[in-house]
């Protein structure tokens, strides 16, 4: 494999392995979120509650 | 394909289908349906919005195009990553603390209800149409691909997909199942691209192969003077990507699921920043197969699915299978985030404005539902007569945007945020003028059109006025390709001539329709809304002025190719990418 692939494929494989690794830690922030949420009324999320 | 190929593909079909009962456990409210609850992290917003971006239009549509006319279709990727950098500092934060779920929603809190409305039907309209146009790509390429010559059949199967999950978990599917899909199609890229780069001889060897060779040294030259995809073609794009990332609907709806202002201006900054690399994995295989299939192809959307099929299976059994996965993953993930889009408009800007009575969560919920299928149906429809004309689908796509959106983002973006004298009936007027003088610009270049729509019905009423149409769509015939280009251009200078001329014509809009430019300091959360248009701190300030003289200097770079400067390729690509870092910088300082 040349440089100039090698070094296109090394990029898109660091944005492949950061993608997976950050947000798996954001998932568990959004769902956090959630259960807190599911505890509260809602107001259907209008715009002017 | 072999057997095992079939299989990789179907199981991943499964799982997407099944992802969407599953995700309808989180839907207890319309927010929850149109913008994910409004909870979406930094990384996963940059996932889903690249996912959204990113379709076979791309890795099919701009590859093809890559291997008929050069590397230069690229700027239709990379203007768009600096339009989001652009967009996620200076506007998406601006409406994202207005808690909107759609543009038409904005253009009822600035000008008018009818707006919001008529905006709502026409780019629900137009959103179909676009689906039908990635539909059609996704059908042709798996008929090449997998040479299961049964292109309605593939059309059904991805609508079937696709509209059941989007329907059934609405943006929570789709922003989860985005995450998945941006790295499936990441993946599937990552396979396809070294393979492609060794069959034509390598990234280095093919350069120099098209520098050495005169009639195709443009297929390398990123700024290229002439073409059909020149210096004039990324300034419109350029225009094009600017409307795309600050008005388009289901990049945006997307980004109002953002937890707050700052998180949506890193998501689209995030966004911006990883596309730009990625977008090599899919026109340098174009450039491969004008290497390796130099005569070309009657129709360019089969130059990648004719490099897949030719170099894939001889590296390994079912790598074609999941290379495949990943082209279905690019494009599932658009269908779905735009018919989420689609029911969004309908049923939040078209079915609530019309009804008296407010309707209740669950009837909304029902609406959008029926809206997805409907919009399922009319996407089909759109897909089998693009199959029937055999249209290219980059220039379909050119064509439609070039033609409506334009007008929008002058009526939204410049006169709605920036000119407070401008009045509803200025915002009509500017929209559909700008629309028709769009149409009216391809009426004037397209032989068949031409005949059709104005030289008929004109010859009926003057036969001088006629003779005078004809002379004219005889000169511009020959500039067709640069008209072409010039027809966003000429759409949004007329938006932006009409829409303050009418506006004075009429009173004052209301002092309450100007309240969108108040700035609230605190998030939907209670947390403090720290995301200011001028940074409070030096690194700040100095990243923002960076992003915009970047940006500056990008436009400059590229129309000065129209002389032929040596250094404009190498200017705007140094300056895309100062645009991009500093864009970056700024998000994450205060």
């Amino acid at each position: 494999m040349d440089w100039m692939t090698l070094a296109i494929t090394a990029t898109g494989a660091v944005i492949f392995c950061l993608w997976i690794i950050i947000p798996i830690q954001e998932y568990r922030t959004i769902f956090e979120r959630l259960r807190h949420r599911d505890d509260e009324p809602s107001n259907g999320g209008e715009r002017h509650p | 394909m072999t057997g095992f190929d079939y299989a990789i593909v179907i199981i991943f079909l499964c799982i997407i289908a099944g992802a969407g009962a599953t995700i309808s456990r989180l839907i207890r409210s319309p927010d929850d349906l149109f913008v994910a609850g409004r909870q979406l992290t930094p990384f996963v917003l940059a996932a889903t919005i690249t996912a959204t971006n990113l379709s076979m239009f791309h890795f099919v549509g701009m590859g093809g195009t890559a291997s008929q006319d050069g590397v230069s279709i690229i700027w239709q990727n990379w203007t768009g990553d600096i339009a989001l950098v652009l967009s996620g500092l200076f506007v998406l934060p601006f409406m994202r603390r207005l808690r909107i779920r759609s543009i038409p929603e904005f253009l009822e809190i600035r000008y008018t209800r009818g707006l919001r409305t008529l905006v709502g039907a026409f780019w629900s309209m137009r959103l179909c149409v676009y689906l039908g146009i990635l539909l059609y790509i996704a059908g042709s390429a798996a008929a090449e691909i997998t040479h299961w010559n049964h292109y309605i059949a593939w059309l059904f199967v991805f609508s079937a997909v696709s509209i059941l999950y989007s329907t059934v978990g609405g943006a929570w599917a789709v922003a989860i199942m985005d995450s998945v899909q941006f790295l499936t199609m990441l993946a599937g890229a990552l396979i396809m691209f070294p393979i492609a780069m060794h069959a034509a001889g390598g990234l280095p060897s093919m350069i120099h192969y098209f520098k050495s060779t005169p009639a195709r040294f443009h297929f390398v030259d990123f700024v290229p003077t002439k073409g059909t995809y020149n210096w004039m073609f990324i300034v419109a794009i350029m225009l094009l990507s600017l409307k795309w990332s600050t008005i388009d609907q289901s990049i945006l709806q997307r980004a109002f699921g953002a937890h707050n202002p700052r998180v949506g201006a890193k998501g689209m900054v995030l966004s911006g920043l990883i596309t730009t690399p990625m977008a090599f994995l899919w026109i340098l295989p174009g450039i491969a197969v004008a290497r390796l299939h130099p005569q070309g192809f009657a129709n360019p959307d089969e130059a990648i699915p004719w490099l897949l099929r030719t170099q894939l299976p001889a590296v390994a059994t079912g790598l074609l299978g999941f290379v495949l996965c990943g082209l279905v993953a690019a494009q599932i993930s658009v269908i779905t985030a735009d018919v989420n889009s689609v029911a969004t408009l309908m049923a939040s800007d078209v079915y609530r404005t019309l009804r008296r009575t407010e309707p209740s969560q669950r009837e909304l919920i029902r609406v959008v539902r029926i809206n997805s299928l409907l919009c399922g149906a009319i996407m089909i429809a759109t897909a089998i007569l693009l199959k029937m004309t055999n249209a290219g689908a980059v220039k379909a796509n050119l064509v439609l945007v070039g033609i409506l959106d334009m007008p929008l983002f002058v009526v939204t973006v410049i006169y709605g945020i920036a000119f407070k004298r401008t009045n509803w009936q200025g915002a009509v007027a500017g929209f559909v003028a700008g629309g028709i003088a769009g149409i009216g610009c391809y009426l004037l270049i397209d032989p068949q059109l031409f005949h059709t729509f104005i030289y008929s019905p004109v010859s009926r009423l003057s036969v001088m006025a006629s003779t005078w149409l004809t002379g004219l769509n005889h000169q511009l015939l020959p500039r067709q390709g640069q008209l072409r280009n010039l027809a966003p251009i000429i759409s949004s200078g007329t938006a932006l001539v009409v829409t303050p001329l009418v506006s004075l014509l009429f009173a004052k809009p209301p002092a309450s329709s100007l309240r969108v430019r108040q700035p609230a300091d605190r998030t939907d959360s209670g947390e403090v809304d720290d995301f200011t248009l001028i940074p409070h701190s030096l690194i700040g300030k100095l990243a923002a002025f960076v992003v915009v003289v970047a940006a500056i200097v990008f436009i400059l770079s590229v129309i000065s190719a129209a002389w032929s400067w040596p250094l404009a390729s190498l200017v705007a690509l140094s300056a895309m990418v100062a645009a991009l870092l500093a864009g970056v910088v700024r998000v994450y300082v205060k």
